[in-house]
This record gives structure tokens, sequence and C-alpha cells, in this order.
């Protein structure tokens, strides 16, 4: 069984189908990429799969399960987005997933706010955007998950520290367990994927491993993804 | 000694030219245990089953041994080394006469720029 | 999991309470003193409002800070706690929906209570304060007074203290109700995706009208049809029936509520 299956995925939102009979599965032990021109549907899959939206049809699941209780105990989220309250310490936050997540690592989170330079007893409000960032990268990846699900986890972060942030998930994440991280900064993150996702409209179009395609091209992943979503840009206009 | 990965070419079997060069030029020495798969992918910043495949790659040239007990090391076998330091020699000069060649050298002028050099 | 959703939540609560609750007590100790003073005609000009109008005037206000902060907070750690950005945390954690509701709903009534003892251990503060002298004989006097009642009128006796009773669970079923209430409405508010904030309020006020006659109605039938009347009670256990026709009517409400709710974050959740 796949960690991850989707089948006929749909989801609309008035007259934009954001997922149209989305396909998708997912092995353990992968670092997958997602990518997609944006309102290819990359964040409503993302949410599906975290139980935040429901699919209007088809079906998600995760090691067998629709998203419930189960999966959100397996599933290792970083939103696209800051979700916590700002008078909050760095610190009440490791309390928090401390508390509620058995496979939380509570000495490895010490040690990944050293890494990353990041003292907890700072009010996350007064954290810059690239500090949140690094704060939400360091809870997400201290857990021992079967998924860790990452959107965009490089978007708010300048150009020098992608790499250091890309080397954190490489050396942190729960080998037994998939990344699956939603990009559209690919070249930044093409050298760690074993294999690559693009959605297109609401359908996953291309699912390969990354080598094979940049054989089968004789392209890097990113020039694939120009190639594929340049003519479209050009179509519109 | 940096690993250099350019994106379009499989990393994999960019990766193993590189560790190859390492072996050939003794930056492992022949017979020294490998560093793990981890250690290495997290040097090159890339993913470890990725790295994996590239050792497996040199697994199957008889250029890494594994060993149940002792883990990979790098052969000591001098024929196995010297076949891949020649072929990376032949490859090498390859390169180089075609780029010559380009420039409108012919292998005598080649050999005779060389030897000057060496005298100088 | 369930405590540690609670302790989340009354820290987002006691953060803004406590400060307003100590207020609240140490304005009562300083009227206490103050409003004596009010009486007195020979006090003059800007003194008088400094030291006893003004002790007046702030302890009238925080009680109304108090309960406009307390109805402001339920409905903000609704809307924003799980409606909005923080939504991503909590319906991200291993808990099922429910548990997610129940503890709103618990630390609600866990608040509105210790607000109502707030005000009460004030009047109480006030009366120790200003009745000093005659407040230490009082308390034995009173004491005996209730004891001697009890061994005269033993029947009446129960009966007034089963009305306390389903007066007491009528309070705290009435207390979820208003949060249930809101909750309710904000989540069908939820369901559009324009006019969220206008949706929640004419739910609020569509909920109370419709649903509170349809449990009205259902209820009485469970009392014969009718339901028991305030006007025509003769002898005090008549108040029993009609106060537990109260709780259950307010159950049923609750029950409701919370249904709606739960269904609509369990199927209809479209977070932003």
């Amino acid at each position: 069984m796949n960690l991850v299956e989707c089948h006929g995925l749909s989801k609309t939102y008035g007259s934009i189908r954001a997922l149209d009979n989305a396909e998708l599965a997912l092995e353990s032990g992968r670092i997958i990429g997602l990518a997609g021109p944006n309102g290819s549907g990359k964040t409503t899959l993302i949410k599906i799969l975290n139980g935040l939206i429901c699919p209007d049809s088809g079906s998600a699941a995760i090691d067998g399960h629709e998203p419930d209780k189960y999966t959100r105990s397996i599933v290792s989220y970083l939103p696209d987005r800051d979700y916590f309250a700002d008078w909050m310490k760095i610190r009440d936050m490791m309390d928090i997933f401390s508390d509620f997540y058995a496979d939380f690592d509570r000495a490895k989170a010490e040690e990944l706010c050293k890494t990353l330079e990041l003292n907890p007893d700072m009010r996350i409000k007064t954290l810059s955007k690239g500090t949140r960032e690094k704060m939400q990268l360091m809870l997400v990846m201290s857990r021992k998950a079967r998924l860790y699900v990452l959107d965009e986890p490089l978007a708010g972060v300048d150009p020098a520290a992608r790499e250091f942030i890309l080397r954190t998930i490489l050396t942190n994440y729960n080998e037994n367990g998939s990344v699956f991280i939603s990009t559209h900064l690919i070249s930044d993150v093409e050298q760690v994927l074993d294999e690559v996702v693009f959605l297109k409209e609401g359908r996953v179009v291309l699912h390969r491993n990354a080598d094979d395609l940049r054989e089968e091209t004789g392209r890097s992943i990113d020039e694939c993804f120009r190639d594929m979503f340049r003519y479209d840009a050009w179509k519109e206009n | 000694m940096d690993f250099h990965i350019r994106d379009a070419r499989p990393i994999w079997q960019q990766l193993s030219e590189q560790l190859k060069l390492r072996i050939v030029t003794g930056y492992y020495a022949p017979g020294s245990r490998f560093p793990a798969v981890r250690e290495l992918a997290a040097e090159a910043g890339v993913n470890p089953n990725t790295m994996q495949r590239s050792l497996t790659q040199l697994e199957s040239e008889g250029l890494l041994i594994t060993n149940r007990t002792v883990g990979r090391t790098v052969t000591t076998d001098e024929a196995t080394l010297n076949a891949i330091r020649s072929a990376l020699a032949r490859k090498e000069t390859g390169e180089y006469l075609e780029a010559m060649g380009r420039l409108g050298y012919s292998r005598k002028e080649c050999a005779e720029m060389i030897t000057e050099g060496e005298e100088q | 999991m369930f405590g540690k959703l609670l302790k989340y939540d009354f820290r987002s609560y006691f953060k803004t309470l406590l400060p307003i609750w100590g207020a609240i007590l140490l304005l009562s100790v300083i009227n206490g003193f103050t409003l004596p003073r009010l009486e007195l005609p020979s006090v003059e000009g800007s003194n008088a409002f400094f030291t006893s109008v003004l002790p007046l005037m702030l302890f009238v206000t925080s009680f109304i800070v108090m309960a406009v902060t307390t109805l402001v907070l339920i409905i903000q750690r609704f809307f924003h706690g799980l409606l909005s950005n923080e939504g991503y945390l909590m319906f991200t954690l291993p808990v099922s929906r429910s548990q997610l509701i129940g503890s709103k709903v618990f630390v609600s009534v866990m608040v509105q209570l210790i607000s109502a003892a707030v005000v009460l251990f004030s009047m109480l503060i006030l009366g120790v304060i200003l009745g000093r002298d005659s407040f230490l004989q009082f308390i034995p006097t009173a004491f005996s007074k209730v004891f001697e009642i009890f061994r005269e009128y033993p029947n009446e006796s129960w009966t007034v203290i089963l009305i306390g009773m389903e007066i007491f669970v009528l309070a705290l079923v009435s207390m979820a109700g208003n949060a249930l209430h809101l909750y309710a409405a904000m989540a069908l508010g939820h369901l559009s995706k324009k006019q969220k904030v206008a949706v929640s309020v004419l739910a609020w006020v569509g909920l109370n009208t419709v649903v509170s006659n349809v449990v009205i109605r259902l209820i009485s039938l469970l009392f014969g049809g009718s339901f028991p009347d305030w006007l025509h009670m003769e002898e005090l256990k008549d108040a029993l029936p009609i106060l537990l026709f109260a709780i259950l009517a307010s159950a049923l409400l609750d029950a409701i509520y919370w249904a709606i709710t739960e269904w609509i974050l369990q199927r209809k959740l479209n977070l932003e």
C-alpha cells in the first residue's frame, strides 16, 4: 500500500476547477517535489491531504486512512502561512508540539534551534518573516513523521539561506517516511528530489524519477518545467 | 574537493564521476573506509537515494567493495584503479585533442607544445 | 489530549481576563473605603470627584469591560482561533473536531462561571468592608437562622435546595448555550465565501428565533402538550418541573447547535 493515494480528486471553487480528477501515488522513503504554476491546484491538494478542505469528489488516503485524527498524528505539515498566536514564545510552540505529538523529539528541536539561530525565549510577534519560517521548519522537522508536507518551505527565505534550509530538511527527515515539497523554486530544490510531480490545471500531468527525467530529456527539472508550462503562457497571450 | 552538480544531467551520474575522480586521485585511499551514504549526500546537498544509486554504480564497476561487517571500502585492486585512471585520462586527452583540433592544431603540433612546456 | 487543548484555551483567555478580574477585586476593596464618602455633604470640589466618584465610575466600568471582553473573547477564540490562520494549527492537531469544540465550550463556561464568581466575590468584599463592624456578628447569626428554618420546614427546605441545584444546572447549560449559539452562527457564516460576518450575524438571529421555537415545542410535547406555566404556580415545588423543562430545552438546543457546528467543521471546512 502506498503512503499516499489520491484517486479522481476534484474540487471546484465557484467557476474555478482547482483539482480535476487528480491521480497520485506516493511511496515511503522518497523526497517528492510538487511543481505547477499558480492556480494549478498545489495548495488545494495539500490542504485536502491535511484535512483542511473536503474534496467535492474522489478520495485521498494517507497510510490507507482518509484524512482524520490518525493521519494528523503521522503527517507533519508546514503551511505557507503563520498559524500561531502572536503572544507566544518559541518555547511555547515547542511545548505545544511536545504536548500533542508523540513523535516530537524535543532534544532535536532544541538542537535545531541552535543550528538555525533561534532563541526559544523570543516572542513570535517580534520575529522577522524569515525567522518565523525557520521556526516553523524547526518544529515540523523535529517530528519523526511518516509524511512531511512542506508548502513552499523556501518562499520567505533569502536566497543565501535556501541551501541551508534544504540541508536542514535533508539531514533531519525521518528516512522511513517521505517528504512532499510543494514549490515554485524548482531550481533551488531539484537536487534533493527523488521524484517530481507536475500539476497543471488541477491534473497530474507528470510523475517521474528526477534523474530519469533528466536522462530522457537531457535537461534539468527546472528546464523541463519551463518547457511544459511556457507554451501555456504564450497561449494565453 | 567540492561536489559540482549541474542540473541538466542525471545527478547520480555526475556524482559517480566525481567520486570516481576522488578515488582515483587518492582522496579516498585504496582500502580505506568509505563514508556513509547519508554523510556523502549531506555533503553534496543531494538526496540519499540519489547518492545510493551512484554508489551502486561504483560497486558494479568494482571501485567499492561492500562488506557486511566493515561496510564500504575502496578497492585495493591496482588493476581496477589503473584501468579507471587510464580511462579517465583517455577521455581528458580526447577532449583536449578535439578542442585543439578546433583551434587548428595538429597532433604533432600538440606534442611539440607539450614537450616545450615541459622544458620550461 | 483534551486536557492539553483545555490548557491551550485557558491560557488564551486568562491572559486577557486575569488582569480584568484582578482589577475588579482591587476596585471593590478601594470602593469599600471610598463609597461612604460619597454621602458626605461637606466635601467639596475636585477632591470629592477623585476620592469617591472616580473609583465608583471605574468600578462600574470594570464590570462592563469584563462582560464585553468575555463576549468578545468567546467570539474571537472561535472566529480567529479556528476559522482563521490559527486554524491551520488547530485542525492539523491529532484531535477530533468534537474535542476542539468541546474544549472551547468548556473553557467558555468556566470563564463565565469565574466572571460570575468574581462579581459575587466583589460584592462580598464590598459588604465586608462597608459593614465590617456588623459583619462579624452577621455570619454566625445567618447560619443559625438557616439551620432553624431547615428544622422547622424540612420538606420545603429540600425543595429549595433542589430548586437551587436546578437553577445551577440551568445556568451551566445556558452558559454553554451562549457559546454554542455563537459557534453555530459563526460556523454557518463560514459557509459563505465573501460575507462571512454578515451571514454569521444573520445566522445568530435566525437560530435564535427558528430553532428555539422548534425546541420549545418539542419539549412541551414531553410535558403533555403545553408548556408549564409560571403564572399558575401554587406551591414552591411547582417550580421544579418548570425548571426541568427549561433545562431540557436548553440542553436540546445546545446539542443541536453543537451538531451544526461539528458537521460544518467536519464536512464543509474551507480554510483560506
